[in-house]
């Protein structure tokens, strides 16, 4: 048909101008706009905020912190025991030995807790934006600090750890990270301590009220860094004594701002009671949410030593019965086993538990106190009497009166002990002037052991580099490994890495294992040497 | 604000892409060589039903040789134009034998169509909505028709396709009524996507998301989209099962579309129908594989006191019964001996009703359907039912050229109560299941509050609820408002061009209340979570359809078309714990509370075209192609085409004469075709997640992710060749349909594990390789066809096999989902079957006999593969018989295979419930002299203890007999929290799923009656198992319509349902 013929005729141009005409239009065909952008989310965060949220990570969620802190380390230590957890028999659970360095890394899963993803990518925020806005310089300088103490924990507990590329599964696309030496994790945290004091500036803005430990005190920041630099100084005293001395020098130098001098430089995270409750609440103090279900007893060790030496402190760590005759419980013992320990009365209810003043939910989670600063600064007064670390005594004096104070953070009425009863501790129990250096180290160190009450990670890594208290292994009293233990019948030297490491990444992991030794709990971390 | 701004687009739709995708095709069009159509002759006619005479609307009328054609109006009026006035036309409509008709020069017809024979209709409705004849299809195809939907009140109309369909298996999750099912297509096709296939109804696909499902820590499933389509409004259903039928559909239609065409007005007479169908609904499981002669109790002992009563809850470890009085958990003394079946005590007998009317007539040019749903369905649990309300407005009018279709469909759904399932808390299945022999359900339910007001519990855990705490005082419910409508206009442009404009919405909205309630033993506080969603999908596609003829043997037609897809989700909510006064259930008498609010959104833009090539109506040669832009995808990068082609060669017809006889068609197809396919949003980037608490006045917040995302993710891609042939004798009595197929999914979108030194716990990576290859079978008969008699039987069988070709990088094994016992996981293992049920086996020697230590079997440290939880094959037979006024169906089905671990059984097995459990308890019984069995152990199992080791290999070089004896509830459970082998059982089994008897009045009764028909039916559905391999539990129990199929804990049973149904005419 005619029509048809002059359409057929038209339609290659009409055709060519059409598609001409599309080639402009059609391009909003791929274009979504920012849809694929999560508008509940945030592409950049504020540092603050992040931070905020990396010191409450550090302050641990209840998972993490039973485990390791309270079922393994405390236990181990004997500070606490209790009837089920595996540090009194040391055997082996791989969920709860893995469970600090899950958290710490990666969260477990939980993001927030990911103490090491989140604070690396804060550092790396700021050290990008640096260049641009140098008023940035303290926050990243407090965000180095924090990343010391966070990795710290994890080299003291595991021994060889991914440092250097560690959390950076996305800044770096390292999915399987080389696990580095703790010689060469302990060398860049004195790097990082040493330049993140001297980077603070006291001209420029900090994070202010979001730093929930310091709100934004430089010099407090300052004392902390210097503080931690002294602990990880004093780890070194069995491997690099010359290391350690050097670094504790640094540490006290006041051209660095000095350490921690009074219990208001403490480093703690405030908690509060809720809204968001356990477990794993966010606000909440982690040792308090397993405190809730599982109420620990003082272990029997912690318990004699204490009555030994008429220690104040007993009637506020525990809920004494019977002031005379104060009964702790035994490491090593299970329900059934403990009716054959001469302690036994035929009931649970004589041993002594934990205190509730120490269990609230917004209790504060201690990250260092000032009594442990005076204790390291007379073991060094002992250690290097030519250097300025001053006068062993009075920092055991001062460190004894600093640990039976700060305990009003838990309860401001209850936890109180006079200082005539300090007075008269001190003078029943004066520092050993007259010992050998060895009963002197003793004597602070089991000062130091009853003073970080409740932080079993920091009890457990003081004993292996001192080896105070003396502590025979469990089961206590009874000359027979538990049977089932996992290392030997002695006193464990170390967490264990996930066995999945062994095939998410396993290279790294043969490589630390070869480094430092089969990854049981008689393997010693570097500085823990024998 | 975003998502005003989104539906503000819809609009800009039109503006940007429709005009785009407008002048694309209209150009494109252009292109095809043209030549003059000689039209000269017009035919009018009418096509009526051979047997009353009724107009049919919507006959395919064709003349031979050409794709020119119409159809008939809704007075079953058709007009033509035709080449000649000596042409033939055929005419063809789905359910009647096609007919051609020569016209030897006459310009008026009435064809009389009669009802098809067969059970293979000629026309089919393939993708787009497209009627076409069947043989010109090179893929397979499956209709079921209306009549095979039997008359139930089934709340999932994907259930009532079980058994249906050759390559659909289906599982219902075990939940009761309301819950979701899940479809799956010739197997899996990704290893960790949905795998479940789309829905398309007339032409626009709806969501079929399940919110809310349960895993391995409980929870309830919270039904899908599919429970609130009207099996009542459907015409027929469409399976399209490839890749190949599916392409036109887009990235979700590689695992299947499942095409809903519904009804609408017919004729010009008035149509009113009324149906009521009631059903009984009662629980088929029983306890037959249990123990029924040990009490409750612990060492061969009974509780002697109320606290002993109280440990020993759920334990059947006590003494023999005996008749004597013993203490129960509520202080009260009753009768040691057998009680009897505690389900039947617990779950009752449910009545589900269905109430239909629809009302569709027409006149001239215009027609209507109307029809109102009302499905209510009581659960077996007490005190849970489920409420379906739909409302369907649908009109058709032609204008001139234009063709207007427009359809409304409000659904309101309401579950009350909806069960939870799996694991203890909130479940009231796991109590019932797991009560010892001599403790009556009805103790429990007069005692389920304390004077305070709190739970009364049967044992001292907490976490066991007492059953009818949870049926009495819990609250699931949830109700869902949904609207889905349609707006369709087609335009002849030409004769021979057709443009249709198509927009379709689905948007629901979905208010869930979940109350655990105060005094609850393991949320003493209570627990309220109240949130909303809403959902709407929306489709606006733009076709434009053509057919020519090139000579009188060659037809060449096409589609082309665009597509905007969008969806959104967005759900508000807020959730807490610690109600401050009990009793008063709302959010605001909580002591912590957290809001809820999530959105999600996507569009993909896609162009596509469909071409076919039809030689001499034998030869069918048809090729496709899409491209996709997806919003998920990265920008600059988010563009992927996909094509398909396949071929029918239909050979009864092109070698007519050297073909028997006795074959009355035959045909055979292949295809090959690729569906690319992209992922959910906001996968590519890094994003921070604002905390909704904060802490000292300072706000929160931290990375969001705990896994990597993909900055350049690609889409996934599936390849699929199918092959297939049709054939069948004598007239159709015998049809053989057969096909084979592999389909191959490379790239997928996984998230794989990596060391969590990383930061992250897993990363989302393009790899890994799954492959799935199968046959179909389908074998129709008509073994008696007589004016009287007629029998129509439908076999229908699928296989597929399936194998994990690769995960990400070297990982061996994917974790699919776990079991509560964490002994069993559901798992896609490299070089294995997709879904293979993974977990531990009892440590062996050589000689395969069980390592024992301390008396007790030894876990095998090594996990291995115990089976798979997808059957390997499954089959149906369908069948209808018509005598006089009698009409009888039955339909049986039949899955073999697979295995499912059963955690309830391991629990029996702990709790000494089980009929193996009886064991070894005589010998104790002897030791026991009535106290009790010694503490050192009494029975001794079979098994060896391993003498001697290699020091280095570690393999066992010795052993002995073990002769440790243990206590038998020890060695039990030892076996039900280590062992999964144990609990590992086929999955096979063959069931009678329905069966319906309807009597149709005769018609010198109807006569006398304001009525046009009436029929009644008996029915029934899940009638009972004519075999099952598995004890205590049901085959078919599933914890949820994931990927993690094998896995079965405490669900609700499924129930026999027998009821009447009434169908009225007017």
């Amino acid at each position: 048909m005619k029509r048809l013929n002059i359409f057929s005729n038209m339609k290659y141009l009409v055709a060519t101008l059409l598609f001409a005409g599309l080639l402009t239009q059609c391009k909003d065909i791929n274009d979504f706009g920012n849809m694929n952008q999560d508008p509940t989310q945030a592409n950049n965060i504020d540092p603050g905020m992040e931070f905020t949220t990396v010191e409450l990570g550090a302050a641990g969620s209840r998972f993490e912190m039973w485990r390791a802190n309270l079922i393994y380390a405390s236990a181990i230590t004997q500070q606490l025991a209790q009837t089920w957890w595996a540090g009194n028999f040391y055997t082996k659970n791989e969920e709860w030995v893995t469970a600090f360095w899950n958290v710490a890394y990666a969260g477990n899963g939980i993001t927030w807790l990911a103490q090491i993803k989140n604070v690396q990518d804060l550092i790396n925020n700021l050290q990008s934006n640096l260049d641009n806005d140098p008023s940035l310089v303290n926050k990243l300088a407090v965000a180095r600090i924090m990343r010391v103490f966070i990795y710290h924990r994890v080299t003291d507990l595991y021994g060889d750890a991914p440092y250097f590329n560690g959390g950076m599964g996305y800044i770096a696309q390292d999915y399987a990270p080389k696990y580095d030496k703790q010689s060469d994790i302990y060398t860049d945290m004195f790097k990082e301590l040493d330049e993140a004091v001297n980077q603070l500036d006291p001209n420029q803005p900090t994070y202010g009220s979001a730093d929930l430990i310091y709100n934004g005190d430089i010099d407090q920041w300052k004392r902390f860094a210097n503080s931690l630099r002294l602990r990880l100084a004093l780890r070194l005293v069995k491997i690099e004594l010359q290391t350690a001395q050097q670094q504790a020098e640094a540490a006290i130098d006041p051209a660095n701002g000095g350490v921690m001098n009074s219990n208001d430089d403490m480093a703690i995270v405030p908690h509060q009671d809720g809204p968001s409750t356990g477990p794993a609440g966010i606000n909440t103090n982690a040792n308090s949410e397993v405190f809730a279900v599982d109420r620990p007893y003082l272990s029997q060790t912690l318990v004699n030593w204490m009555n030994d030496f008429g220690d104040p402190r007993l009637e506020i760590y525990g809920e004494v019965n019977d002031p005379n005759n104060p009964v702790g419980l035994p490491n090593g013992y299970d329900a059934s086993t403990i009716q054959n320990h001469s302690s036994w009365s035929g009931s649970f209810d004589t041993y002594i538990q934990l205190n509730t003043m120490l269990m609230d939910l917004d209790d504060p989670m201690i990250f260092q106190t000032y009594a442990e600063v005076e204790f390291m600064l007379a073991e060094a007064a002992v250690r290097w009497p030519g250097s300025n670390f001053g006068d062993a005594e009075e920092h055991y004096n001062n460190g004894v009166r600093a640990a039976m104070t700060y305990l009003t953070l838990y309860d401001a009425t209850g936890a109180v002990i006079p200082n005539g009863q300090i007075n008269t501790y001190l003078i029943n129990n004066p520092f050993n002037n007259g010992g050998t250096d060895a009963d002197k180290l003793e004597q602070i160190n089991n000062q130091y052991w009853a003073a970080v009450f409740l932080n079993g990670i920091e009890a457990w890594a003081n004993w292996r580099r001192s080896g105070f208290p003396v502590l025979e292994p469990s089961p206590v009293d009874d000359p027979n490994p538990w049977p089932g233990n996992q290392s030997n019948g002695e006193i464990p030297r170390r967490l264990l890495y996930p066995e999945v490491e062994g095939l998410l990444n396993q290279q790294n992991y043969d490589e630390a294992i070869t480094n430092q030794g089969p990854n049981n709990f008689t393997t010693r971390v570097w500085w823990d040497a024998p | 604000m975003k998502s005003y701004a989104t539906n503000a687009c819809l609009g800009e739709w039109f503006k940007k892409g429709s005009l785009c995708l407008l002048a694309l095709i209209i150009s494109f069009f252009m292109l095809i060589p043209g030549t003059a159509r000689a039209q000269q002759f017009e035919v009018t006619g009418k096509a009526l039903t051979a047997d009353t005479n009724t107009p049919l609307t919507g006959v395919n009328v064709i003349e031979v040789g050409t794709q020119n054609g119409t159809s008939t109006d809704v007075n079953g009026n058709f007009t033509l134009t035709v080449s000649s006035p000596d042409a033939s036309l055929r005419f063809t409509y789905i359910g009647f034998e096609p007919q051609t008709a020569v016209l030897n020069g006459q310009n008026k017809l009435t064809i009389y169509m009669n009802e098809a024979v067969g059970e293979l209709s000629e026309m089919v409705v393939t993708a787009l909505g497209l009627e076409r004849q069947q043989k010109s299809i090179g893929y397979a195809i499956d209709e079921v028709k209306t009549e095979q939907l039997i008359k139930a009140t089934e709340t999932n109309m994907a259930n009532l396709l079980q058994g249906q369909v050759a390559g659909v298996n289906i599982n219902a999750a075990s939940g009761g009524p309301g819950s979701s099912s899940r479809v799956t297509i010739r197997g899996a096709s990704s290893l960790a996507g949905n795998n479940q296939p789309l829905y398309v109804v007339d032409g626009i696909p709806i969501d079929n998301t399940n919110i809310g499902s349960a895993g391995e820590w409980g929870g309830f499933d919270g039904g899908d989209g599919l429970s609130n389509i009207n099996s009542d409004d459907i015409e027929s259903i469409s399976v399209l099962k490839g890749a190949a039928a599916a392409s036109l559909y887009g990235t979700r239609a590689r695992d299947g579309v499942i095409l809903i065409t519904t009804k609408t007005g017919r004729g010009d007479q008035l149509d009113v129908r009324f149906n009521t169908t009631t059903t009984i609904d009662n629980a088929l499981i029983d306890f037959t594989d249990y123990q029924n002669t040990y009490g409750q109790g612990t060492r061969g002992l009974k509780p002697q006191t109320v606290e002993e009563a109280l440990q020993t809850g759920l334990s059947s470890w006590g003494a023999k019964l005996d008749g004597s009085q013993v203490i129960q958990f509520d202080r009260v003394t009753r009768r040691y001996s057998n009680v009897g079946n505690r389900l039947d005590e617990f779950y009752r007998s449910a009545v589900s009703t269905r109430n239909a009317i629809s009302i569709s007539g027409g006149q001239q040019n215009a027609s209507y359907y109307f029809s109102t749903t009302y499905l209510g369905s009581e659960s077996v649990v007490p005190n849970s039912s489920w409420k379906n309300l739909s409302m369907t407005l649908r009109g058709t009018t032609t204008i001139g050229k234009l063709t207007a279709d427009v359809k409304a469909n409000y659904i309101n759904e309401l579950a009350n109560n909806r069960s939870w399932i799996s694991d203890s808390p909130g479940n009231a299945n796991y109590t019932i299941t797991q009560l010892p022999p001599n403790v009556s359900a009805r103790t429990l339910r007069d005692n389920y509050e304390t004077e305070e007001g709190t739970e009364f519990l049967p044992t001292d855990g907490v976490f066991v609820d007492n059953p009818y705490w949870i049926t009495n005082k819990f609250n699931t419910d949830d109700t869902k408002d949904r609207i889905i409508g349609l707006v369709k206009l087609d335009y002849n442009i030409l004769d021979w061009l057709t443009l249709t404009g198509r927009t379709g919405l689905d948007w629901y909205s979905l208010r869930r209340t979940n109350l655990v309630p105060w005094g609850t033993a393991w949320r003493s506080g209570g627990q309220l979570t109240e949130n909303q969603w809403r959902v709407m999908e929306n489709n606006t596609d733009l076709i434009l359809n053509a057919s020519h003829t090139l000579t009188s043997d060659i037809t060449l037609s096409g589609t082309i078309g665009g597509n905007r897809r969008y969806n959104k989700s967005e759900e508000v909510g807020n959730s807490g714990t610690e109600f401050k006064i009990p009793g008063l259930e709302t959010i605001s008498n909580l002591k912590n509370i957290s809001p809820i609010y999530s959105f999600t959104e996507k569009q993909v833009n896609s162009i596509y075209g469909s071409f076919e090539f039809n030689y001499q109506d034998y030869l069918f040669l048809n090729a496709t192609g899409r491209n996709d832009w997806s919003s998920t995808l990265p920008e600059g990068d988010n563009s992927f085409f996909y094509p398909s082609v396949s071929a029918s060669f239909v050979f009864s017809e092109a070698l007519s004469s050297n073909m028997p006889s006795e074959l009355s068609f035959g045909k055979i197809r292949a295809s090959w075709a690729e569906v690319g396919s992209d992922t959910d949003p906001y996968m590519l980037n890094l994003t921070y997640n604002i905390f909704d608490v904060s802490h000292q006045g300072q706000p929160l917040g931290a990375i969001a992710q705990s896994s990597v995302p993909l900055a350049d993710l690609k889409p996934t891609s599936t390849k699929e060749v199918e092959l297939g042939t049709d054939i069948r004798f004598f007239d159709d009595r015998i049809g053989f349909d057969f096909t084979w197929y592999n389909r191959n999914t490379t790239d997928q979108i996984l998230s794989t594990t990596i060391s969590q030194t990383s930061g992250f716990t897993s990363r989302v990576i393009n790899a890994g390789e799954l492959k799935n290859h199968g046959i179909e079978l389908r074998l129709n008969t008509v073994p008696i066809s007589k004016p009287s008699l007629i029998w129509r039987s439908s076999l229908n069988f699928a296989r597929n096999w399936s194998k994990v070709e690769s995960l990400a990088g070297d990982q061996q094994v994917l974790q699919l989902g776990p079991s509560r016992t964490f002994t069993a996981w559901i798992t896609a293992e490299v070089g294995q079957e997709y879904g293979t049920i993974w977990g531990y086996k009892y440590l062996r020697d050589n000689q395969g006999n069980i390592v024992f230590e301390n008396g007790l079997p030894v876990q095998d440290p090594e996990r291995a593969i115990l089976g798979k939880g997808t059957p390997d094959w499954n089959a149906g037979w369908t069948n209808t018989m018509n005598y006089k006024n009698f009409q009888l169906t039955f339909l049986i089905d039949a899955k073999w295979g697979g295995q499912v671990f059963s955690a309830t059984n391991a629990n029996a097995y702990a709790n000494g419930l089980h009929k193996n459990t009886l064991e070894g308890r005589a010998t104790c019984d002897e030791n026991s002299a009535g106290g009790g069995y010694p503490t050192t152990g009494c029975f001794v199992a079979d098994g060896v203890i391993v003498t001697e080791r290699d020091p280095d290999t570690g393999e066992i070089l010795s052993t002995r007999p073990n002769d440790v004896p243990v206590l038998p509830q020890t060695y039990y459970s030892t076996i039900a929290g280590q062992i999964a082998e144990e609990f590992i059982y086929d999955a096979n089994f063959i069931k009678m799923r329905q069966i319906g008897l309807s009597y149709q009045l005769p018609e010198r009764v109807i006569q006398k009656l304001p009525l046009s028909s009436a029929i009644v039916s008996i029915v029934g559905r899940n009638l009972f198992y004519i075999y099952n391999s598995v004890p205590n539990i049901d085959p078919e129990s599933a914890i949820n319509r994931g990927n993690a199929q094998g896995l079965e804990l405490a669900g609700v049973p499924n129930s026999r349902s027998i009821g009447l149904s009434i169908d009225l005419r007017f």
